[in-house]
């Protein structure tokens, strides 16, 4: 006989996203903005609390579903962190925290990927961690054991050219 | 056409008479049925029949590695891929392990070097030149090198000149643009009969080294400045590490007299003697360019300005004379000591002297006016260090006094060696002073702790009176009278390295670089060490007659140069300024 009690709390809303191979992931609000990409697309499309439910998930063509799936949850681990300054030198002093290294811990290919979505996504801090994993890969390293890690087969010419010792 | 004729005959002339024996008839079903299989794709019971069978799969196998056959000519290879595509993804898996298991390692390991690169990425070829510049930029200008020979692209990339530029050690910045010293006294070398330099250039090779040393600059405008100074630098430290050293010179003077100071600012070397002169030398050009006349006693101290503009002399004459670099012209006179000028320190214009006579003056080289006399000390001041307000004396009476430069009153007296001072070393933004006395020990001292306190280190272990110091951070370099040099650590107090090598009393040292120390000594040797890894690095200058009177009474260097003053008390080696040459030009 009482009256419908509406909830009091706001449910939290997931964003769906589309990759270019059909997979959707969810974010929830707070990890989407950590992407600038993401953040401007929910706003210009017009994306909002009432009508997330109906609408289409939102596309990203960029990013295939198992890369997405990856940076949404790096997004969703860093969903308080602030964002970093756009700075150069930022890079120098970094440390990657302890949970970053076993994330970043994957396969070149998919570091690969997931460097280039963060790239277009705009997600600084992921592209920081990402780039600061492959410097560290190449630190202290001789020229040869570079082009074993990095998988790089000169031919002769190429070698040539490149491997032109720089007598100082 | 023929052969596979002849093997059908053979098949048809054996069936009628091996048709009883059981094994007989075994191989030739296996024969015809693949015969069969090839031509017309029936009999699966056959081809189940060869999947679970491990002999024919590894008779395959065989086959197939030989290198008589070609893979895309072999049916049997043809025949196992089809099937292999027809699997589904994990019976793919199941057949992968078991092939690997009949397979040998040579096999196995070609395999690997197949399958590898599959998880390996070129991140620098491959991402956007704005991300690669992210990645580079966490790199060392050591590492940035060995980027450049890895390939045309990671080397274009790693030309980029804001990566360069973004490099965090300043150091290689700040090396002044690269020198001639290829005139003057450098058209000679410093070998000469009773002088060794080890690994100095040989003379065949030193016109085609100086020509080059013309080209300046080298390569400079093909790549990233910032690299090039970066690679200048990196050869300038392997100059003094371990390259031949491509110039030397002699500068004479000074005849029969001993050299009590020197001094480098820039370009301009100053010598003072107790043949009552200073003599002003152009390092880059090898010539003297005046002679400093006017005492009446022989030269114990000298100073140059920090601007470079004033040359400050003591002499046992007990004046204090002001010179000028322009043109060698005598500025002041200044008077008031009543005994011998024995040490000095500038900062500013403003000079403050120690003498034999007890107290130290202050002035202004300038105006030539007295500012202040600090009495205070009961014996010769032998040491003086001066911040521009501060002034940290140490004396014959063995005590370190600080004191106010502007009210010449004495702050605090630190009191605890047991004989004379010696040599002293004042850090004004820590409040630090080290002393150095006959009484073998170096103190450490911070005095604005409370008085009596003021000790915070004690360093033993030195046998003799110490020379010189220098001090970087925590790090001490101390040189001694017992032929060795010590790194100490003022924050432990403990002795990090003892360096030995020397035979004789080391007169001065010098610390440039990250972790080079030159050493000049009574032996007749000029040593270079490293200090971080405590070892002799090598023999810069060796004097025949060193042990026979031959010694090396001053050392002083810049980071390109380096210069010591040779001699001898009894006329064993003639008294000249030895010069050596480790500047490069840009690659």
């Amino acid at each position: 006989m009482s009256a419908p009690v509406s909830d009091a709390p706001a449910a939290q809303i997931f964003y769906k996203i589309i990759s270019n191979d059909g997979v959707v992931t969810k974010m929830s609000e707070k990890a989407v903005q950590q992407s600038k990409t993401l953040s401007n697309l929910i706003e210009n499309l017009g994306y909002t609390i009432e009508n997330i439910e109906t609408r289409d998930p939102i596309p990203v063509t960029n990013v295939n579903g198992k890369t997405m799936e990856k940076v949404a949850e790096w997004c969703e681990k860093h969903n308080a962190d602030a964002i970093p300054e756009d700075n150069m030198n930022v890079l120098k002093t970094l440390t990657i925290p302890e949970w970053d290294q076993k994330f970043l811990k994957i396969e070149d290919e998919a570091l690969f990927d997931l460097i280039l979505a963060s790239n277009f996504l705009d997600i600084k801090g992921l592209m920081y961690y990402g780039c600061k994993t492959v410097s560290n890969m190449a630190k202290g390293k001789t020229t040869a054991e570079l082009r074993e890690i990095f998988g790089i087969n000169t031919d002769e010419q190429d070698a040539a050219e490149g491997g032109a010792v720089e007598v100082a | 056409m023929w052969p596979r004729n002849d093997v059908h005959m053979d098949d048809g002339s054996m069936t009628p008479e091996d048709q009883e024996p059981v094994t007989d008839n075994d191989m030739e079903y296996n024969d015809n049925g693949e015969e069969s299989s090839y031509s017309n794709g029936s009999s699966s019971s056959y081809n189940a029949d060869k999947l679970s069978s491990s002999r024919p799969l590894q008779h395959k196998l065989d086959l197939s590695a030989s290198p008589s056959r070609n893979n895309d000519l072999n049916p049997r290879v043809e025949h196992l891929i089809a099937l292999f595509k027809d699997l589904s993804s994990a019976e793919q898996m199941d057949a992968f392990t078991r092939l690997l298991q009949e397979s040998n390692m040579t096999n196995i390991r070609q395999l690997r070097a197949i399958i590898e690169p599959h998880f390996q990425r070129d991140f620098l070829s491959c991402l956007p030149v704005e991300l690669g510049m992210k990645i580079l930029h966490n790199l060392t200008g050591y590492d940035l090198l060995k980027v450049a020979q890895v390939s045309k692209n990671w080397k274009l990339i790693s030309e980029i000149d804001k990566i360069w530029k973004s490099l965090g050690v300043e150091e290689f910045k700040h090396h002044p643009d690269p020198t001639d010293r290829v005139t003057g006294a450098w058209q000679g070398t410093a070998i000469a009969a009773g002088v060794t330099i080890p690994d100095h250039i040989q003379p065949c090779d030193l016109n085609v080294h100086r020509f080059l040393k013309l080209q300046k600059f080298g390569d400079i405008f093909e790549r990233a400045a910032d690299k090039s100074r970066y690679l200048r630098a990196d050869k300038i430290e392997k100059n003094w590490n371990a390259n031949p050293i491509m110039g030397s010179a002699v500068l004479r003077g000074h005849e029969d007299h001993v050299i009590t100071c020197m001094q480098i600012h820039d370009d301009v070397l100053v010598t003072g003697s107790d043949d009552n002169t200073l003599k002003v030398w152009c390092i880059d050009k090898g010539e003297v360019m005046y002679t400093l006349v006017g005492h009446t006693g022989g030269v114990w101290t000298s100073q140059i300005s920090q601007c470079g503009r004033y040359i400050v002399s003591g002499s046992t004459d007990r004046t204090v004379k002001v010179w000028s670099t322009v043109d060698g012209s005598l500025l002041h006179t200044l008077q008031g000591h009543t005994s011998t000028v024995r040490c000095m320190a500038m900062a500013g214009s403003i000079l403050v002297t120690g003498s034999r006579d007890t107290t130290l003056r202050v002035w202004d080289v300038e105006s030539g006016r007295h500012l202040a006399t600090l009495h205070g000390h009961h014996a010769a001041v032998r040491c003086v260090q001066f911040d521009g307000t501060t002034v940290v004396s140490g004396g014959y009476d063995f005590t370190v006094k600080i004191w106010n430069a502007h009210t010449g009153r004495c702050i605090r007296t630190l009191t605890g060696h047991n004989n004379r001072v010696y040599s002293l070393l004042f850090e004004s933004e820590r409040s630090i002073v080290c002393s150095g006395s006959l009484d073998t020990s170096i103190r450490v001292w911070d005095f604005t702790r409370p008085e009596g306190q003021e000790c915070v280190a004690l360093l033993q272990g030195h046998t003799s009176l110490t020379s010189g110091m220098q001090l970087r951070g925590n790090i001490l370099v101390s040189c001694n009278a017992d032929s060795h040099v010590r790194v100490w650590d003022i924050h432990e107090g403990t002795c990090v390295h003892m360096l030995s090598g020397h035979r004789s009393a080391i007169t001065s040292l010098q610390w440039f670089g990250r972790n080079m120390v030159a050493t000049s000594s009574d032996d007749g040797t000029v040593k270079l060490w490293d200090i971080e890894r405590g070892a002799l690095i090598r023999d810069l200058v060796t004097l025949d007659s060193g042990g026979n009177g031959g010694c090396i009474w001053r050392l002083c260097s810049t980071s390109t140069m380096l210069a010591c003053a040779v001699g001898s008390r009894n006329n064993t080696e003639e008294t000249k300024v030895i010069l050596l040459d480790f500047d490069a030009v840009y690659p």
